[in-house]
């Protein structure tokens, strides 16, 4: 007991001091979406939150999403967490993640995504390559309203996971635009076959506060060289620093 | 250097957009000839004028052949498949896609090949590789749609068999109504209920075609489960591969083309109670 005792107030003594002895920062940002794709039967609005703490090139986040119009039967619609870790190796700077993406969209299935990401940025381009791991899954309910030797599971394992971005202006300039091609956003992981094309700008309002906005392209069939329109959204939101 | 600059834009240009081999045609890479909502509503209107095909057979069991992927031109291994067929019975025959390369004259090679609809209803799907050198003119010409139903009629049950049109890898906002329409309405009719599609839906393994994107796989698989949807069968990946979600089977069939090595077809067995089925291989 008096051990117990002892751990615990070294831990709380540790979670109040150690954010004053480090030079560690919180970011905490707030999006919202608006778009539509063939399969969203219309227009749909979703919105996410994220809090990040950062120390010595360390990121350590979590993000939510909701969807508060359109056919998604939940709300709560997706939960990111996420590690980075920058690095250097001699002049060569890079960073690398890990993330967990949950998303339960409905009352009889749910998605798991995890991958692992690598990253590096120059003045005017950025680039983010890695793998991840996805699988289909059915809730609890719905293992219990089916025959015991329903399947429960369905994985797309080994998949590609790329960002290929330029900016026009560098990092630390008050205001940004740029483009990208990538599978990968906060809430959704695709198949490495499934590119969406990114055109997006920020600016910094106030110090420590910045707004930005993304355009999200996405077209069907690609790599099947049958191309068709898929959907598109627009995101706005701010991102406030501590 | 400007001029050089100039030159390579205006090369890729003409590559990208009028550029063509026989095998693709890299405008598909950027844009359709027809969008999936305007090849649905093609469909849509051939089906209007012509009923959806009723199969009536002697008894409760019967056979389904299945095959994709042919890329007609050459014929050898279509045929081998349309005689077992006839031999066998079989109630019908599916055809998921990319039946030809695309190419005018491959199309016609593949109706010449097709029995009379008297000894073996047949039913294809349009493939991404059919619709490169505009060849959705040609399959909507000699087969009119690929979004269709067609059901078997058996001495004590019926069963709806679903084809779709997802050859750009989205079946399209007006499709995924229309499909929608047709599980909540008609499935419930019915003791069993497939659907054929030529993109295979989940990538079970690693490819370098294109699967629909995640948003419209989740709202699928969900009218899958919710709708009892008993399989779904695509082609594309051109390698055998099952999976199950619920109550659902999601096969991918092996490619039919002639040369290929594990060239195959899927044979269906439909009985009172199950569904099953046998991978043959050539």
């Amino acid at each position: 007991m008096k051990h117990k005792n002892s751990t615990m107030i070294f831990v709380l003594l540790l979670a109040l001091f150690l954010p004053r002895m480090m030079p560690a920062q919180w970011q905490f940002s707030a999006q919202a979406d608006a778009g539509e794709h063939n399969a969203s039967e219309g227009f749909y609005l979703r919105t996410g939150a994220i809090a990040e703490y950062r120390y010595a090139g360390t990121r350590l986040g979590a993000a939510l999403q909701f969807d508060l119009l359109g056919n998604v039967p939940k709300v709560w619609s997706g939960l990111n967490l996420h590690l980075n870790q920058e690095l250097k190796i001699r002049d060569f700077p890079f960073a690398l993640g890990a993330f967990f993406l949950y998303k339960p969209y409905s009352e009889l299935q749910y998605e798991n995504n995890w991958g692992l990401l690598a990253q590096t940025d120059y003045r005017h381009f950025h680039f983010m390559l890695g793998n991840g791991f996805r699988a289909f899954r059915l809730t609890r309910q719905a293992i219990q309203s089916f025959p015991e030797d329903a399947g429960t599971v369905i994985r797309e394992n080994w998949n590609l996971i790329y960002r290929i971005g330029y900016n026009l202006k560098s990092e630390e300039c008050t205001w940004n635009a740029g483009l990208a091609v990538t599978n990968m956003d906060r809430f959704l992981m695709n198949q490495e076959t499934n590119p969406m094309l990114l055109l997006h700008g920020n600016l910094e309002l106030v110090s420590d506060l910045d707004l930005f906005a993304e355009f999200w392209y996405k077209q069907a069939g690609v790599f099947n060289i049958s191309a068709n329109y898929f959907g598109f959204f627009f995101r706005m939101g701010a991102i406030w620093e501590l | 250097m400007g001029t050089l600059i100039k030159r390579i834009i205006q090369l890729s240009a003409l590559i990208l957009f009028f550029g063509a081999c026989d095998i693709f045609e890299f405008r598909g890479f950027v844009m359709p000839y027809e969008t999936v909502n305007q090849r649905f509503e093609q469909s849509m209107a051939w089906n209007a004028e012509h009923s959806y095909t009723n199969i009536s057979v002697a008894q409760d069991r019967y056979e389904l052949f299945v095959m994709g992927d042919t890329h007609v031109g050459d014929t050898v291994n279509l045929n081998i498949f349309l005689g077992a067929a006839v031999d066998a019975g079989a109630a019908g025959a599916v055809m998921a896609g990319d039946i030809t390369t695309g190419n005018d004259a491959d199309f016609y090679i593949f109706a010449r090949q097709l029995p009379p609809e008297s000894i073996l209803p047949t039913f294809p799907i349009v493939g991404n590789h059919d619709l490169y050198f505009h060849g959705w003119e040609q399959y909507y010409e000699l087969f009119g749609t690929s979004t269709y139903l067609f059901t078997v009629q058996t001495p004590n049950d019926s069963d709806l068999y679903i084809c779709l049109d997802n050859a750009a890898a989205t079946l399209g906002s007006k499709q995924i109504a229309w499909l929608k329409e047709i599980l909540e309405t008609r499935r419930p009719q019915y003791r069993n209920c497939i659907i054929f599609t030529h993109t295979n839906f989940f990538r079970i393994r690693r490819m370098t075609a294109t699967n629909p994107y995640v948003e419209e796989l989740q709202m699928l698989t969900e009218l899958c489960l919710r709708h009892d949807v008993d399989m779904v069968i695509s082609g594309h990946d051109h390698e055998r591969n099952t999976g199950t979600l619920g109550n659902t089977e999601f096969l991918i069939l092996d490619v039919l083309r002639d040369g290929e090595k594990n060239a195959g077809y899927l044979i269906l067995n439909i009985e009172s109670d199950t569904i099953s089925y046998e991978f043959v291989d050539l």
